[in-house]
């Protein structure tokens, strides 16, 4: 491709934009819109995940060990359990201090407790960690399973709520993703599809003289890039704007909930917004050229 | 050069536009392709410019066979091909010089060749003076002469002319005529369909007739009918 080729790619397209400069603008205003929205849900899901995850991160398995377990076995169990699939950490935890962290629990009113220290009703018991949270069913049913492990309990149900809740909202953002994308490709085709129109005399003269089909082709791929890059680009200045003040609203206001970082979150998301709108209005032109480039 | 071998065309709905149709055409050659409207003329041309494929049969042009060149390839062989048609088809916005330009630059050809090669082909056809008019302000003659310095551009080996003196008065008409024989003369092969019987029978050439889709009769010595 010569120099003066591709200038004169640029050329051709922008010298259509302008010709078309209201349809341009409203066209990039839609893409714009679609994008705010994209990128709002892609940013909602994205922080619920990581909220999932540092919740998910504090599950904890706590497994009882029946009563006339020898040490030699209870040291065997500690090898045991970790290394369980899943497991990131354990912790053995000894009646003795099971009663102390009761008795801390209890505060004032420790003086119940009087007297147990002789006759210490409480089980030894390990307290397990996942690495992840869809772990935690799996790996206590494994450790049910070991010899001289009695009880296991968990948070079942806020487990499964959890697990249940981050993949609804998987699902749900691959479907707006798929959605909106789709809108917006037809957005932008209609609008290169006028420019086609416009130009469909020379397209004819050119496939005449012999001009190749990307010849013809790239003034409009460009346009169609150009008006995506443009969308992209606004929307992630938005986005930018409103999640910058959030993230530092939420840093003060409620420090204990975690939000996804700026750099590097959000300028990977505009990246991807940026590359969806080259993409967008690459395939968005291919599909309005078809018809008029079969001569 | 060029080859038809029992070319046949039938459309998708049914009509049979061209039957078993045979030629071949040397280089240099001017042929005159003649007949009813509707016989099949426009099919013949379309084929040769790989717009339709045959229904079966074989077009070849030097050694190519047209009907079977990937869709890569096609923009090759137009390059080796100039189109002049009955409408003239310039674009109106553009200037006389900037039409026959065009051609070049979708090509890709360099700037110094096309600030070379226009204004050699301008003179060529006697429009030197207007390469600053649009298409608007020119009459219908000069429109078609703009129109073929723009078919010329890419210096094809072959001219294909679609009724080319179909929209001109008779004197135009024979200005056109003889600015194609002018190119026929510097070893152009030129095919122009037409049902203009006067100017086939007062310029001599090849003369091959097409009736309902067959070829029915291709006479060297020419004449529209006898």
């Amino acid at each position: 491709m010569r120099p003066h080729t591709i200038a004169y790619y640029f050329k051709e397209a922008i010298h259509d934009m302008r010709q078309n400069g209201a349809m341009m603008f409203a066209s990039v205003g839609i893409t714009l819109v679609m994008f705010i929205i994209l990128g709002f849900f892609l940013l909602v899901t994205a922080n619920l995940d990581y909220m999932a995850k540092d919740v998910e991160g504090k599950l904890e398995i706590t497994a009882y060990v029946s009563d006339q377990t020898s040490e030699e076995r209870i040291a065997g169990l500690t090898q045991e359990i970790s290394q369980l699939p899943g497991v990131k950490s354990v912790q053995f935890i000894s009646n003795t201090e099971a009663l102390q962290r009761l008795g801390e629990r209890l505060g004032s009113r420790k003086d119940l407790l009087a007297g147990y220290e002789k006759d210490n009703p409480l089980r030894h018991s390990f307290e397990v960690f996942s690495s992840s949270g869809e772990q935690v069913v799996g790996i206590a049913e494994r450790l049910q399973k070991l010899e001289g492990i009695a009880d296991v309990s968990y948070g079942r149900e806020e487990v499964e709520k959890l697990i249940r809740m981050t993949q609804a909202l998987r699902i749900g953002m691959v479907l707006l993703v798929a959605g909106l994308s789709v809108a917006t490709l037809f957005v932008l085709m209609n609008t290169i599809r006028l420019t086609v129109y416009a130009r469909r005399q020379e397209i004819q003269i050119m496939k005449f003289v012999g001009a190749s089909d990307w010849f013809i082709r790239w003034p409009f791929l460009l346009q169609g890039m150009l008006l995506g890059i443009l969308g992209a680009l606004v929307a992630g200045g938005v986005l930018f704007l409103i999640y910058f003040n959030l993230h530092n609203y939420v840093a003060v206001e409620i420090p204990f909930l975690p939000l996804l970082p700026i750099t590097p979150y959000l300028i990977q998301l505009i990246r991807n917004l940026v590359l969806g709108g080259i993409a967008i209005g690459f395939f968005g032109s291919m599909m309005s050229l078809g018809r008029y480039l079969n001569v | 050069m060029l080859t038809f071998d029992s070319v046949s065309k039938t459309y998708k709905n049914q009509v049979c536009a061209l039957d078993n149709v045979s030629f071949t055409i040397e280089r240099g050659e001017f042929v005159y392709l003649v007949g009813p409207s509707g016989a099949g003329k426009s099919t013949i041309l379309r084929l040769l410019t790989a717009e339709e494929k045959p229904t079966s049969g074989q077009i070849i042009i030097e050694n190519q066979v047209v009907n079977r060149l990937r869709r890569s390839r096609v923009a090759a062989l137009r390059r080796r091909l100039g189109v002049v048609f009955q409408d003239f088809r310039l674009l109106p916005q553009k200037t006389v010089y900037e039409n026959v330009a065009f051609a070049m630059q979708v090509v890709e050809a360099s700037g110094t060749a096309i600030r070379d090669r226009v204004p050699l082909l301008l003179e060529l056809v006697g429009l030197k003076d207007r390469h600053e008019s649009y298409p608007n302000q020119l009459s219908g003659g000069e429109q078609q002469r703009v129109a073929l310095a723009r078919a010329l551009a890419n210096d094809p080996g072959i001219l294909i002319c679609d009724e080319p003196t179909g929209n001109l008065d008779p004197a135009t008409s024979w200005e056109i005529m003889r600015l194609l024989s002018l190119v026929n003369e510097r070893g152009m092969t030129i095919i122009m369909a037409t049902h203009d019987s006067e100017m086939v029978n007062r310029m001599k050439h090849r003369v091959i007739v097409i009736e309902n889709g067959k070829k029915v009769r291709d006479r060297m010595e020419g004449g529209y009918l006898n």
